[in-house]
């Protein structure tokens, strides 16, 4: 198939054709059986699957035969997120999704169909938040329900609100350092390696941050378990797939090179179905994803919404030289897990002085050769029960001061998507949580030029939002500040 | 390429090639200082299967035939040469966890507990060992094995292996970081015990077997280790999927196979 994906909201308003034979390819796929591998709940079941939950929210009726396939280890539950693995995953899941729908349409129409992106980081388009109307409609054109808005979002939804930002197009690096804690893509996981999960930036906002917008906490987009259910779900992932690809063609960025990656991962497999569903999937390894794989498409448009511009160097941060060649390392941390309940947590970290100090001074270095650092800070094996918590994030908050009235001292806001099944004991990431990176270079250089910081401490306060109380907790395992360093060229 | 090609490369990178190094010195360790004999001696000097009522007095005897002293070495050596390589995740954790000037100290708090843990189990499966020799006689090898096969193959089996996944907090300064890095030993030491403690018996009832038997458990102990958690229940063991699966999906086959967040 040689069609191009293109930004939904070029395609025309309200029922377009793309749209509406998408509604009509889906409306026939979630007719199938889950034990169809082309039917609609099979495919969401891909990203997460729970038959305890499913059968609760009456998505699995009485006589519904779940495939082994989906509970044991071949295609259930697959979904990447805190890894390298996040955009290679989804990238192809997009490709075996996009050409079983693609399929039912052309039975349907004889249309040729691609999947559209939702680019809702369009400064050009004042609409471009706005979940498009054919996913609001009660109805499809000839009357019947509209399959496309079938599945629970979050009361009232209709347009994402202001929060989703493109900072992470800013990183260099696909990932820095031994484990991948600071990266665009995702820290380093599988291959016998186990750190702590950690995120990328892309994958934290905006693609977390989407999810949670979206679903809320009631709505399937805000729960890895039951996302791929929401027709929105592929929208929003071809997004955050044209994104990755934007960042790839600017130069001035680089992408994994490890073999690891490349072939991997080793200790697992990744498998898609095929059109049909026939035995034998599609196995996955993450090269086949990139420019020339049998997963790469193409998009119609790199630019709009992107932050960036394929083929003009678009380098913000200083470039400090290659992955390899650059150290991240531990310079502070707190003393005790932190518990986050119903009200603001502040907590009180220890930082190498001199270490710290070197940091600061270094972090404005922009000649060749010079020494050149950021600081990152770091929550390690975040745990908690809620699907997708938000967590605000403020660095030196005056004592008794409102978090809320000091945004000048916000370090981040951390949607923690997919926090419940990272936190199962005997769930694949053993219990371990997610872990986050914050880049702080930029807030503590301006605490530092107004005479608010002190290199021997600093103070952390943590601030529940949305799905985090004192009956839904989450645990912060340990807070650090994380020194990346490198040397400028050019 | 061949996968089997990407999953020996994953092993050298460190601190696999340390950890191999360190197992293979035990081996030959075991070898020279002939605790690959003593064990196996020691309950072979009973032949054959005796009835319930004798196997204190063959026990004692036993006991007072070795001095406790060559057992507690020999049994030493044996971690030494077969633990090593299931330490690669909670060491990396570790190293990347800690300052750099606490590093080696946090590591080898952590060894040194870890180490304590097999250490105090020693008596109990040498005794263990001794008592299966002393009641199924040449048989105690197969028994041994299908013993290991069988814990392999249980929902606790998998949840302790879940739980050795499990990594913990370090801190960054002083005594702190080295009391975690002691905890740490001791919580990876008890499940690793809890999902290990069968495959370990299988050398130990292995008479002239017991060396080479010792780099088989090795080997299905530290795919087991590496296999991805998964949620426990009745599964094959994962030597037998080994033998019936293809390379590839080994280590997932012993875990869910997923990687689930």
């Amino acid at each position: 198939m040689s069609v191009v994906r293109q930004d939904v909201a070029t395609l025309g308003a309200g029922w377009n054709k793309v749209l509406l034979n998408y509604a009509l390819a889906m409306r026939e796929l979630d007719k199938l059986p889950i034990s169809n591998r082309n039917s609609w709940k099979f495919l969401a079941a891909i990203h997460g699957f729970d038959t305890q939950l499913w059968s609760d929210l009456k998505l699995l009726q009485t006589g519904d035969q779940v495939p082994d396939d989906l509970i044991s280890d071949t295609y259930g539950n697959q979904c990447q997120h805190g890894s390298w693995y996040f955009l290679p995953w989804h990238r192809a899941y997009l490709f075996a999704f996009e050409s079983i729908v693609a399929a039912k349409v052309k039975e349907l129409t004889g249309d040729e169909w691609a999947l559209p992106y939702w680019n809702y980081l369009d400064a050009g388009n004042p609409q471009a938040r706005r979940v498009p109307e054919a996913f609001l409609a009660e109805t499809l054109p000839d009357g019947d329900p509209n399959p496309l808005r079938k599945y629970p979002r979050r009361a009232g939804f209709s347009e994402i609100p202001s929060g989703l930002s493109l900072a992470a197009m800013e990183e260099n690096d696909f990932l820095v350092g031994k484990d991948g804690a600071i990266s665009f893509g995702g820290g380093i996981s599988g291959d016998f390696v186990q750190f702590g999960g950690w995120t990328g930036a892309l994958e934290l906002n905006p693609h977390n941050a989407v999810h949670r917008m979206v679903g809320g906490d009631s709505g399937f987009m805000g729960d890895p378990l039951l996302a791929g259910l929401d027709p929105i779900f592929w929208l929003h992932h071809c997004n955050i797939d044209r994104l990755w690809e934007a960042w790839m063609s600017t130069p001035g960025k680089t992408m994994v090179r490890d073999p690891r990656w490349l072939e991997g991962p080793a200790d697992r497999r990744f498998i898609m179905p095929n059109v049909g569903g026939a035995d034998l999937g599609l196995n996955v390894a993450a090269r086949d994803t990139l420019r020339g794989g049998k997963f790469h498409r193409r998009y119609d448009d790199l630019t709009r919404g992107t932050g960036v511009a394929p083929g003009a160097e678009a380098v913000v941060r200083v470039k400090m030289g290659s992955p390899e060649s650059q150290s991240v390392e531990p310079i502070g941390a707190n003393e005790e897990q932190v518990r986050v309940g119903g009200a603001p947590v502040r907590t009180q970290l220890t930082l190498e002085s001199a270490s710290m100090s070197a940091g600061v001074a270094s972090m404005g270095a922009t000649e060749t050769g010079k020494e050149v650092s950021r600081l990152y800070l770091a929550l390690e094996s975040v745990r908690g029960k809620a699907p997708s918590p938000l967590l605000d994030v403020y660095i030196n908050l005056p004592d008794g001061a409102d978090p809320h009235g000091h945004p000048e001292h916000l370090a981040g806001s951390l949607t923690l998507f997919g926090l419940n099944v990272a936190s199962r004991p005997d769930g694949a990431h053993g219990g371990n949580g997610l872990s986050y990176t914050l880049d702080i270079s930029d807030l503590v250089q301006r605490l530092a030029n107004a005479g608010n910081f002190n290199p021997s401490q600093i103070r952390v306060t943590l601030v529940p939002g949305e799905q985090i109380s004192e009956e839904s907790a989450i645990t912060v395992g340990r807070i650090s500040v994380l020194k990346r360093h490198g040397v400028v060229v050019n | 390429m061949w996968p089997g090609s990407v999953l020996l490369r994953s092993f050298t990178k460190p601190p696999w090639p340390l950890l191999l190094a360190v197992a293979a010195l035990g081996l030959l360790l075991s070898y020279i200082s002939k605790g690959h004999a003593v064990l196996p001696d020691f309950c072979g000097a009973v032949v054959g299967m005796l009835p319930y009522s004798r196997w204190p007095d063959a026990l004692d005897a036993a006991f007072a035939l070795n001095s406790s002293l060559r057992v507690l070495t020999d049994w030493a050596l044996m971690i030494v040469a077969m633990m090593p390589p299931l330490l690669a995740m909670p060491l990396m954790h570790i190293w990347r966890s800690s300052l750099s000037r606490n590093r080696l100290g946090v590591s080898a708090a952590f060894v040194a507990t870890y180490w304590g843990v097999w250490m105090a189990m020693g008596g109990i499966l040498t005794a263990f060992s001794l008592t299966l020799r002393i009641a199924l006689g040449e048989g105690a090898l197969a028994g041994a094995t299908m013993l290991a096969l069988l814990w392999s193959a249980t929902p606790l089996h998998r949840a302790a292996l879940n739980r050795g996944h499990r990594v913990r907090r370090i801190s960054l300064f002083g005594w702190r970081a080295h009391r975690d890095g002691l905890t740490f030993g001791v919580l990876h030491g008890l499940w690793c015990v809890a999902s290990c403690w069968a495959w370990m018996v299988v050398p130990l009832v292995a008479g002239v077997w017991h060396i080479p038997l010792m780099v088989l458990a090795g080997v299905v102990m530290l795919t087991e280790r590496l296999s991805l958690p998964g949620p426990p229940r009745w599964r094959w063991p994962l030597v037998v999927s080994i033998v019936t699966r293809p390379a590839f999906s080994l280590l997932a086959a012993g875990g869910s196979g997923r990687n689930h967040g």
